[in-house]
């Protein structure tokens, strides 16, 4: 039953994250990447990483997409009703997807990631509270840190520029 | 298990019955009568719209995005729904057995922004765009203090899942409960269950993080005072001005959904779910005698309907915000209040334990 389910999701992702690329209408890619990010989610669920699928849901889904979506709707659009976008720079296009391509080979192939065994279903938020808190403290302190500035720039530069 | 087999049926009828009782309580209010022609005291008044409304033409205007414009109403109400998969019903039924089930309620609840997003796109007229992007402003602004007065619940309980929560509010529960929450005081109501055990007792900060809460809500239903995004003197209709027949009654459907939603929500974090307000008081063991599966199930619509008329009851006495006030009230009081409440939650916390 797994298997099925994966595949299903997988196909959905390669669909979406295709048609995402070759779409020329960019409100519709942002569409699609939200169907692509869900479908990810999809994986994390059946792959019992359930609290990662409600972060994906809350954070991409949820979140980063509506930024981009609002960005697409206060730019200026074409007098059908659409903002439609051509192909640019495909030479460092090419180059930069070749990278990643190669980059993403390397990790394939080389033994340190792959299947762990999996963790249990349950206390899995309990877990990563605790851990955040003791093994990776730095880091979380870091991070947290890092979001207060981004939070208080942002806010000066709005500031800012409503005076200008 | 299966409570959308109940959840669904109980949706439709709640519409029905709400969109009567909000006209006849927006008359009472104002001093009218309201429906009164068809059936007795207009009884029948929203079967009548619901027949007329079936019988009109799907139109999709020429310009519109058509996919998009399509989709956009089914994805609002799926998103809402969605989130009521993880309600529970009453002791016995819970609803899908998710770890983090009040966050993943409001991840799945958040994505309506997308089908608003589409509908008021895919219309391809500035008002719908003027709208969604009035909506989705509002609905993401307001996301973050609903978000902190749900933090302060789980910080309480110590559980995501709506259940447990529930289940810690009332006779039902495993660790002892003592009055006010403040074991230093030494006085143990465990036994004495109902209102005693709920969370806006157990914790009476709580009562402030349901304002939050219950302020926020109305804004993530798009409710007045904070139905800025279908203001019809500025905006027609807002994202929804295009849609006719049934596509417009899913919208319908779907404000009416995240309503009971969000009531039923603020029911389970913090006036004990299916739980019993009677305590047991010597011969009469009112809260013994008030619990049953069917007696919680009863607890916990009365009491979501009771919020429900409230919402009402607001929305016909204040009148609607500017947006920038409605940003101001976002952002200036209602998150620093919130983040303060997180942190005095987390003391009384201390005091519990």
């Amino acid at each position: 039953m797994i298997e099925v389910w994966m595949y299903f999701f997988g196909l959905l992702i390669l669909v979406s994250a295709l048609t995402l690329i070759f779409t020329e209408n960019l409100i519709y890619a942002a569409f699609l990447l939200a169907l692509c990010l869900l479908s990810i989610a999809g994986f994390y669920v059946i792959y019992n990483a359930s609290f990662l699928a409600v972060i994906q849901i809350l954070i991409y889904a949820g979140g980063i997409l509506i930024l981009i979506a609002f960005g697409i709707m206060l730019t200026k659009r074409s007098p059908e009703g659409k903002v439609i976008v051509g192909y640019h720079l495909l030479f460092f296009g090419f180059l930069v997807t070749l990278g990643m391509a190669l980059l993403i080979y390397a990790l394939v192939v080389s033994s340190t990631i792959g299947p762990r065994e999996i963790l249990q279903t349950t206390g899995q938020v309990r877990e990563i509270g605790i851990r955040f808190l003791t093994q990776y403290i730095l880091a979380f302190e870091l991070i947290a840190f890092l979001l207060l500035v981004v939070l208080v720039g942002a806010s000066y530069s709005g500031k800012k520029s409503q005076h200008a | 298990m299966h409570t959308f087999l109940f959840y669904l049926p109980f949706l439709l009828f709640f519409v029905l019955v709400a969109v009567y009782g909000e006209r006849k309580i927006a008359a009472f209010i104002q001093s009218r009568l309201g429906p009164m022609d068809v059936g007795p005291k207009g009884i029948f008044q929203t079967l009548a719209d619901l027949l007329k409304m079936m019988q009109k033409e799907d139109i999709v205007p020429k310009a519109a995005d058509k996919p998009i414009f399509l989709l956009g109403p089914i994805l609002v109400f799926t998103a809402i729904f969605a989130g009521f998969s993880m309600l529970p019903l009453n002791s016995n039924v819970a609803g899908a057995a998710v770890e983090s089930g009040v966050l993943l309620l409001m991840a799945v609840v958040a994505l309506d922004v997308l089908g608003i997003l589409m509908a008021g796109w895919g219309s391809n007229n500035k008002f719908s765009l003027y709208g969604a992007v009035r909506a989705i402003a509002q609905i993401v602004s307001f996301e973050i203090p609903l978000g902190l007065s749900v933090l302060c619940v789980v910080m309480i309980c110590q559980s995501m899942d709506l259940q447990e929560i529930t289940r810690q509010q009332g006779l039902n529960t495993i660790d002892p409960i003592f009055l006010f929450g403040l074991k230093g005081m030494d006085i143990e109501v465990t036994h004495l269950g109902g209102i005693l055990s709920w969370n806006v007792v157990k914790s009476p900060l709580l009562l402030f993080g349901f304002l939050i809460f219950f302020i926020a809500g109305l804004a993530k239903a798009n409710r007045a005072p904070f139905d800025l995004p279908e203001s019809e003197s500025e905006l027609v209709g807002g994202y929804h001005t295009e849609y006719s027949g049934f596509r417009w009654g899913i919208f319908m459907l779907a404000e009416y959904g995240i309503m009971l939603l969000i009531s039923f929500l603020a029911v389970i974090l913090f006036f004990g779910g299916w739980n019993t307000p009677f305590i047991n008081l010597g011969m009469f063991q009112s809260a013994n005698w008030t619990m049953g599966s069917f007696w919680e199930v009863f607890w916990l619509l009365s009491k979501t309907l009771i919020l429900v008329f409230v919402q009402m009851w607001v929305r016909w006495t204040y009148p609607r915000l500017r947006v920038d006030q409605l940003m101001t009230l976002s952002w200036k009081y209602l998150t620093p209040f919130g983040l303060l409440l997180v942190f005095l939650c987390g003391l009384w916390k201390l005091m519990m334990l």
